[in-house]
């Protein structure tokens, strides 16, 4: 029978695996490009700038306050999107090896995640040029980031759980999730301030993304995030990997008869 | 002890993908009436019905069928690729299976990067796969082509690498699908050897192959498996004898 918690716990061990798989994805982008996962960078750059200039008229804010915001938030949204929009067809684009070996499920997300918070440590280039140009100084308060992002992190990983069995299973879950992203990026308050909204929003309050956000860029930005926002951030983690469990415990064991 | 007991072994093969795969497809049944929970109106294909074995140690066992017989199957779920639909299956010890040399090569990376990649994907530590690294290069022949990408390698080349890799692994229990056929003819007597001296170290051997004489060279056990149930077991000449026999009548 399979089990999430020992396979949980065996991927862990296995840590040699899917640690050194990920560095080979990085390591083959930089092999075929020359300066490989910063394009990502570079672009992200770019995008934070341009629409950091012109949203800050737009909404009549000052830019160094507007464009911090935008960039660290936009940063964050990044290593999520990315990791959200890989989730469902991990499982599909990995078919080769799980159905020639035996595969902890587990190994395969951890992988992918790696590979994603590598890239986002690429991007914290554009956070230091952040603070560089507009002289700012996160203070202490940036140690709340370390709890921040575990925090978003195992919420992540229950998410991917459930879209990734998921979407082995319905292929029809990668499109409408990338559909999703786009939406949840526009309803997020990554290029608009939270304040802008009535408090009792509910497109606010009921998106997990925005206390997700509020945990890591917060702290970046110098602040400390909302007491709201670690209660969410335990529900919603509470929610989806009670979720991820169950998705998990009955239907792993059918996810090499799908791919 | 390595050992493999397998009882009432089945394995049911769900085919999604033919009109129920797609999410659409799962409302609209919901909303017309169908059952929504998981299995209904999927087709199944019994790969397996109701298997029961027990492998020992010392047992070098072949497994023979026609094609679909399930010995491909029973090899998945051996390798614990499938997990059992129903039944009971205990496989005690390492297990190593070579049941397709050729997947899992990432084209992109060198000969060396993928000798570790596939050391680490058969369970073997990274420290242990550093110390076998040079004799498994060696017995590659491949020299300076390791540094190389494997995108560039012949068929033959990237055969040469999985089959050294995947032979350098301890096991206690070898699974193989057919015995690999290692490209040009200098190459398969070192092979061979090579393969012989993996098969002394492993305590039981699970093989299939559709060729006699590879079941007789390397097994002193078979299998005869027909539709996912396995209808007789027994000594090697014996099983062929009676495979043969049915496949006249």
């Amino acid at each position: 029978m399979s089990n999430s918690k020992s396979d949980f716990i065996d991927a862990l061990k296995g840590f040699d695996l899917w640690s050194f798989l990920a560095w080979q994805d990085i390591k083959l982008r930089y092999r075929r490009s020359k300066i490989g996962p910063l394009w990502i960078t570079l672009s992200m750059a770019i995008f934070c700038l341009s629409l950091g200039v012109v949203y800050s008229k737009l909404f009549h804010a000052e830019v160094r306050e507007y464009v911090p915001f935008l960039s660290l938030g936009f940063v964050i949204w990044g290593l999520m999107s990315g990791m959200l929009s890989e989730f469902p067809n991990v499982f599909v684009d990995n078919a080769a090896f799980i159905k020639d070996i035996r595969m902890n499920p587990f190994a395969i997300i951890f992988r992918l995640m790696t590979r994603h918070v590598i890239i986002f440590a690429h991007n914290l280039l554009i956070v230091i040029g952040i603070y560089a140009i507009f002289q700012l100084n996160p203070g202490l308060e940036i140690l709340y980031l370390l709890p921040g992002f575990m925090l978003v992190t195992l919420n992540l990983l229950a998410i991917g759980v459930f879209l990734s069995i998921l979407g082995a299973r319905f292929r029809d879950v990668a499109p409408t999730v990338q559909a999703l992203i786009q939406v949840i990026f526009f309803i997020t308050p990554i290029t608009w301030f939270p304040k802008l909204l009535p408090t009792s929003s509910w497109v606010v309050k009921a998106n997990p993304f925005v206390y997700f956000l509020d945990l890591t860029r917060s702290p970046l930005l110098g602040f400390i995030p909302h007491e709201t926002s670690w209660l969410a951030a335990f529900v919603t983690l509470f929610i989806f990997s009670t979720l991820a469990a169950y998705v998990y415990q009955k239907k792993s064991k059918k996810i090499p008869f799908w791919v | 002890m390595v050992h493999i007991t397998a009882k009432s072994l089945c394995l049911d093969y769900p085919i999604v993908g033919m009109g129920s795969q797609s999410l659409k497809n799962r409302v609209l049944s919901a909303a017309t009436g169908g059952l929504i929970s998981g299995g209904a109106g999927i087709p199944v294909v019994n790969a397996l019905r109701s298997v029961d074995f027990e492998i020992a140690p010392g047992d070098r066992v072949g497994l023979i069928g026609h094609n679909g017989a399930g010995k491909s199957t029973l090899l998945k779920v051996l390798a614990g690729i499938y997990q059992p639909t129903a039944g009971h299956l205990m496989v005690k010890g390492r297990v190593v299976s070579t049941l397709n040399l050729a997947i899992g090569m990432e084209q992109e990376a060198t000969g060396y990067e993928n000798i570790v990649i596939r050391g680490l994907l058969l369970g073997m530590k990274r420290k242990e796969i550093l110390k076998h690294l040079d004799e498994i290069a060696e017995f590659t022949e491949l020299g300076e082509y390791l540094d190389m990408p494997v995108r560039i390698y012949s068929s033959g080349m990237q055969t040469r690498l999985a089959f050294a890799t995947v032979t350098a692994m301890h096991a206690d229990i070898l699974l193989m699908d057919e015995v690999i056929g290692t490209g040009d003819a200098s190459f398969i007597d070192k092979a061979e050897q090579r393969l012989k001296n993996f098969m002394s170290r492993s305590s039981i051997l699970v093989l299939a192959s559709h060729s006699d004489d590879t079941i007789r060279k390397f097994c002193n056990k078979a299998l005869l498996l027909e539709h996912g149930l396995i209808i007789g077991s027994g000594a090697v000449e014996e099983m062929l004898e009676y495979y043969h026999q049915k496949a006249v009548a």
